[in-house]
């Protein structure tokens, strides 16, 4: 589960043209990230003639600087899922899934990739996907990944290697889980990945690697971090999700990654000197009306609308868990060179859905003090029990410990008969003045 | 040959039937017996008819090779198999009028249309909602309610001339409905026309979404109200299909018939298997 | 003085409907003070065994609590069984439990164990994170520190630490116990008609509540009970039902689908008290031995990873030693492991065309005449138009 910049809307559907950021501001990062996503797409659909090989694996966990050290490319089939619901074309793989017996109470990531692969394996930018050579099972925070593998191994017969990472249920890593994560590199994955690629290992390739990550990292943090200003630069969630795009994906450990990154920061930090508000689809945001936290994963199908619901009414996500998917960077961790294999274990135990819900429940709470939130919002996702079991606890114990107003919204990641806009407005928007009624009986107390 | 019998439990009555065959379309019908259960002991009416039915058969116990229910055939604890009602009703009504290709098995809480093969293997069905309208428990309450003996009710409805159609498809609406029209002094025979003609709109609803055309067999506790039959009939004629309804004297057996040529159908299949 | 299978099924059916729990007290109390309940659908009981614990295997509250509090916990679009579970622990129908153990079957269970530290902060809790590793030196070296990691701190719990000699003496028990129960399974899939399924599943089932060796004791009488009874022959459809294996169907979902004219050969449910293909050795240091079975005899089932393509096969092949006709897939509705399983196995079944049928069930079901409908005509088709 994760996030990656969305393919520009179809063109018949462009009325905000004139008004989409990248056209308004033409960052350069948003160049960038373009450049970088739509190259990678095209260099997968080439896989066949460049006899490149391929890895399917997941976002949490995922190993992108090892893979790349064998010369192989990763695929990430909850990023082609939720790009094929940005294009509004997960609705039809879904049924296709179910029509061919798939349960309607599963996961629709998966069922947005077997049915996408059953009709015709076409990515979300229109080019044709390969078939992965290898599965590698990054099995962390999340069972449906290991039945989402099998799945594919059975639809296309190619072989999985398991990567268990234990969970943080005591919220913390202790020295067995990452030394049983380490093990299954050395014994496991290192070996698999060898084989399908014909590359020795070298370890100091990876620490190279690791040391780009590391630097990507620290700017991504940065970026994130700038909105505990006033007014924030930025959206940590709307916004935040195009930001995580590379590092969460194919581009962690790279140049063009750790480039995206340098500039994205430079961008984020002028806007902090110059005291503006975060951009949205339709301009900047002028006012600053409600600083807010959001946990879980946002919907895809209707993701702008979405969106509009928030800066319409002035609420700024500051900072949010679904952003920490792929790594709880500002926490502290990062990849470290001079531990590869070791860090790259912490990372795999570190990402958010691995968390207990205690640890679930400080972090947010966490988040609101440090950010200066007015409140937080809990988005529930049908498809994700990962992260929804228990999120209507989370918001009581969140709301508890920190007295801030919470609210709850539900819906799903790509399935479109799960987004009843209506609904979803209407409680933002009751949610929203009670956060105005708190804050007023607040500063009166 | 085979004999075997079959016994059909259901909510207000228990049938039973004996039958004789080669299991190659030479079947033949020993005996039937019903008997209302009427608030006593299901398993001593069970016993009584099945008893009644040995008799009628002129056959001691021992001679039948195996016993099949079906309804609450867990109350029968001399049965061998059991089979679900749909099954059986196809099977009984396919021995009852040899050309049935659609079967409607009318019940005391619940009616069902079956579309059957030439072998009366289910292809397809239909059943009522939950709601009561369409059951013969509800008829059963309308007629203690008019005075009418149950037996009664189909001759009373095919005597009627001004069908006074209930407003509701509801249950309970219709019941107030009736009440109305009673003190509003509309013949009995009208009244019970017009609730038949309203649950052979449903009935027809049922079938017509299955087939239009065939040959539709009643069975059930309802096959036996030829007023009922006669409803369905002319509400299938309305919507212009060319299905033929009919009923039989002893539909009211077809899921124990039903029941018991399955039995015997399964016993040769066990005897061969056993070698 | 000898009980009837009836009689015998008769007292566990009063047990399985006992939300007071009082079986479970009561072998608490002879053993010396303590219980820990573990969910479904593997927990190590001879660990807690060991430490001079009872193991209460908690599986939901079935169709007989109304659960209130527990809604106020979780989405429509969750299965029932944490409801019930946290709705039993918040109206301390659970306080009697030391600890509670939550295995890693799926995500839902998973949070739990962080919810349960949230609202029964004083209560141990442990996340039993199984291995899906399966080389000795690897995820056996895992779970085997886990096991001992668990009988460490279950023995400061109830002060009895968990020796070698006691582990073992645990690990004897339980592989005794796992092979009565699997000798009730053997006599139910040989003649079904002596065992019949809503009998042995309660016998199996007050072995959540109840002290090992009496547990024993139970199944062996039950055994002996049912060879010495005289049934009807009853000529019905052979069954296995897959996908049951977390929250349970109510007894009475498990009565219908009998009375519907099948004989259920096989299944999943309670799948802990038959998760090791072969015994763990009792001899031998005893951490390393419960790793070993774990790794290498471990049941197949939705939960434990598949290294291999075909995940079909196994249900094929448990098909066949139980000489079943068909499948009944019975999941409970928003069952994730079980739902997304589904698939894999079906389409083994058609490619062998074994018939199947499935539906959906929550634990709290108290209607099943759709699914009598369902199962009735699938055993007719098995029994009719099989061409076998
Ligand atoms: S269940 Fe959640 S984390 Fe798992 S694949 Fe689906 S969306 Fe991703
Ligand atoms: S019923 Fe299924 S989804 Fe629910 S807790 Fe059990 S395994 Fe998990």
């Amino acid at each position: 589960m994760t996030s990656i910049p969305p393919p520009p809307p179809p063109g018949s559907a462009r009325r905000t043209v004139e008004t989409d950021p990248r056209e308004v501001e033409k960052d350069r990062s948003m160049a960038l990230q373009k450049e970088l996503i739509g190259g990678y797409y095209e260099r997968l659909s080439k896989c066949a003639e460049t006899g490149e090989k391929t890895v399917a694996t997941f976002v949490p966990g995922n190993l992108t600087e090892l893979i790349h050290c064998f010369d192989l490319v990763p695929i990430l089939p909850e990023i082609n899922a939720l790009q094929s619901g940005m294009r509004k074309r997960s609705g039809a793989f879904i049924n296709e899934a179910e029509r061919m017996g798939h349960s309607e109470d599963v996961c629709t990531y998966v069922k947005c990739d077997i049915g996408m692969f059953h009709d015709g394996n076409i990515g979300p930018t229109g080019l044709p996907l390969p078939i992965p050579d290898h599965l590698l099972l990054s099995y962390t925070g999340c069972f449906t990944f290991m039945k989402w593998f099998e799945l594919l191994r059975e639809e296309f017969d190619r072989p999985s290697t398991m990567l268990q990472v234990p969970y943080q249920a005591r919220g913390e890593i202790t020295p067995e889980m990452k030394s049983y994560v380490v093990k299954q590199l050395e014994t496991t994955v290192i070996p698999e990945l060898e084989k399908l690629s014909g590359v020795k290992f070298d370890i100091d390739r990876l620490r190279e690697k690791l040391e780009l990550s590391r630097r990507a990292e620290d700017d991504l943090v940065a970026v994130l971090e700038a909105a505990k200003n006033r007014p924030s630069p930025i959206d940590s969630y709307f916004g935040g999700v195009y930001y995580i795009g590379p590092i969460f994906t194919a581009f962690r450990g790279t140049e063009e990654g750790c480039e995206y990154y340098r500039i994205l920061r430079e961008e984020v930090e002028a806007r902090v000197t110059a005291m503006r508000g975060p951009m949205t689809p339709e301009g900047e945001m002028k006012e600053e009306r409600f600083r807010l936290v959001v946990e879980g994963p946002p919907n895809w199908t209707n993701f702008r609308e979405f969106w509009k619901m928030f800066y319409d009414e002035g609420a700024v996500v500051v900072a949010s868990t679904y952003t920490k998917v792929g790594g709880l960077y500002d926490r502290g961790f990062r990849h470290d060179p001079a531990d590869p294999l070791g860090s790259l274990a912490e990372y795999c135990l570190g990402c958010y859905t691995n968390l207990s819900l205690p640890k679930r429940v400080e972090l947010i709470s966490d988040y609101i003090e440090e950010y200066g939130a007015d409140g937080f919002l809990i988005n529930s996702v049908k498809s994700c029990a990962s992260f929804s079991a228990g999120q209507l606890l989370i918001l009581r114990e969140v709301e508890k410990r920190t007295g801030r107003a919470g609210g709850f919204i539900e819906s799903d990641l790509v399935d479109p008969r799960y987004f009843s806009g209506a609904n979803i407005k209407n409680r933002i928007e009751s949610y929203l003045q009670m956060v105005e009624q708190k804050r007023s009986a607040g500063v009166t107390a | 040959m085979i004999t075997a019998g079959g016994m059909d439990v259901g909510a207000a009555a228990v049938k039973a039937a004996i039958v004789r065959t080669d299991n190659k379309g030479g079947d033949e019908l020993l005996a039937g017996q019903v008997q209302r259960i009427r608030r006593r002991d299901p398993k001593a009416v069970i016993r009584e008819t099945w008893n009644a039915a040995l008799e009628e058969a002129g056959l001691p116990e021992s001679e039948i090779e195996y016993v099949a229910t079906t309804g609450d055939g867990e109350l029968v604890d001399f049965r061998r198999g059991h089979f679900y009602s749909m099954t059986t009703h196809a099977r009984g009504a396919k021995f009852l009028i040899p050309e049935t290709t659609l079967v409607l098995d009318a019940g005391a809480l619940h009616a069902r249309a079956i579309h059957i093969d030439a072998r009366a293997k289910p292809l397809g069905y239909r059943m009522t909602s939950q709601c009561a309208s369409g059951s013969g428990q509800f008829l059963e309450n309308i007629a203690r309610y008019l005075g009418v003996a149950l037996d009664e009710v189909g001759e009373l409805s095919l005597k009627s001339r001004n069908p006074e159609m209930v407003s509701s498809i509801c249950a309970v609406l219709s019941e107030t409905d009736v009440i109305n029209m009673v003190s509003r002094g509309i013949a009995t025979s009208d009244i019970l026309k017009g609730i038949h003609l309203s649950m052979a709109g449903r009935f027809a609803r049922l079938v017509r979404a299955l087939s239009d055309d065939g040959m539709l067999t009643f069975t059930g506790g309802l096959s036996a109200d030829v007023g009922l039959v006669e409803a369905t009939r002319e509400e299938l004629d309305k919507t212009g299909v060319t299905i033929e309804v009919r009923t039989h004297p002893k539909s009211i057996l077809a899921g124990a018939i039903g029941a018991a040529l399955w039995g015997a159908f399964r016993h040769e299949k066990l005897l061969a298997k056993a070698g | 003085m000898t009980r009837t299978t009836e009689e015998i099924a008769r007292f566990c059916e009063d047990v399985y409907y006992d939300l007071d729990f009082r079986e479970a007290k009561r072998s608490k109390a002879e053993m010396g003070g303590f219980a820990i309940g573990f969910m479904p659908v593997y927990a190590p009981r001879e660990i807690v065994h060991a430490a001079g614990a009872l193991p209460v295997g908690i599986v939901g509250a079935g169709d007989w609590l109304e659960v209130i509090r527990g809604d106020a916990y979780y989405q429509s679009y969750l299965c029932h069984i944490p409801r019930s579970t946290i709705d039993m622990a918040e109206s301390g129908r659970l306080d009697f439990l030391d600890g509670m153990l939550f295995p890693s079957t799926c995500d839902v269970i998973r949070n739990l164990s962080g919810m349960w530290q949230l609202v029964k902060p004083e209560t141990y809790v442990r996340y039993v994170d199984v291995p899906q590793n399966f080389d000795d030196g690897v995820g056996g070296d895992f779970w085997e520190h886990e096991l001992r990691t668990l009988g460490k701190e279950l023995g400061e719990l109830t002060g009895t630490a968990v020796t070698d000699e006691r582990l073992r003496a645990s690990i004897a028990l339980f592989n005794e116990n796992r092979s009565a129960v699997n000798e009730m399974y053997a006599l139910r899939r040989d003649e079904p008609n002596r065992a019949p399924t809503s009998e042995v599943y309660l016998i199996t089932r007050v072995g959540f509540v109840m002290d090992v060796e009496e547990h024993t004791q139970l199944v062996r009488e039950y055994i002996a009970a049912a060879r010495a009874k005289s049934p009807t022959e009853l000529d019905n459809a052979r069954v296995v039902v897959c996908g049951a294996f977390c929250e349970q169907p109510p007894i009475g979902l498990l009565k219908t689908i009998e009375r519907s004219g099948c004989f259920v050969v096989d299944d999943d449910m309670l799948l802990t008290t038959r998760w090791f293909t072969e015994d763990a050795a009792e001899t031998g240091d005893p951490f390393r031995a419960l790793a070993h079975a774990f790794v290498h005899h471990t049941v197949p089932t939705a939960v434990m990873y598949a290294p291999e393509a075909g995940r079909g096969k196994a249900l094929v092949s448990r098909v066949r030693e139980a000489r079943a006709e068909g499948v009944i897939f019975a999941a409970p509705s928003f069952c994730i492991p079980a739902l997304l399983d589904q698939p894999m196995l079906t389409a083994e079944l058609d490619r062998q065309e074994i018939p199947y049928t499935s539906f959906k069930y929550s634990e709290n079901a108290g209607q099943f005449h759709p699914i009598r409908e369902q199962t009735g005509t699938f055993a007719d088709t098995m029994k009719l138009w099989s061409v076998a």
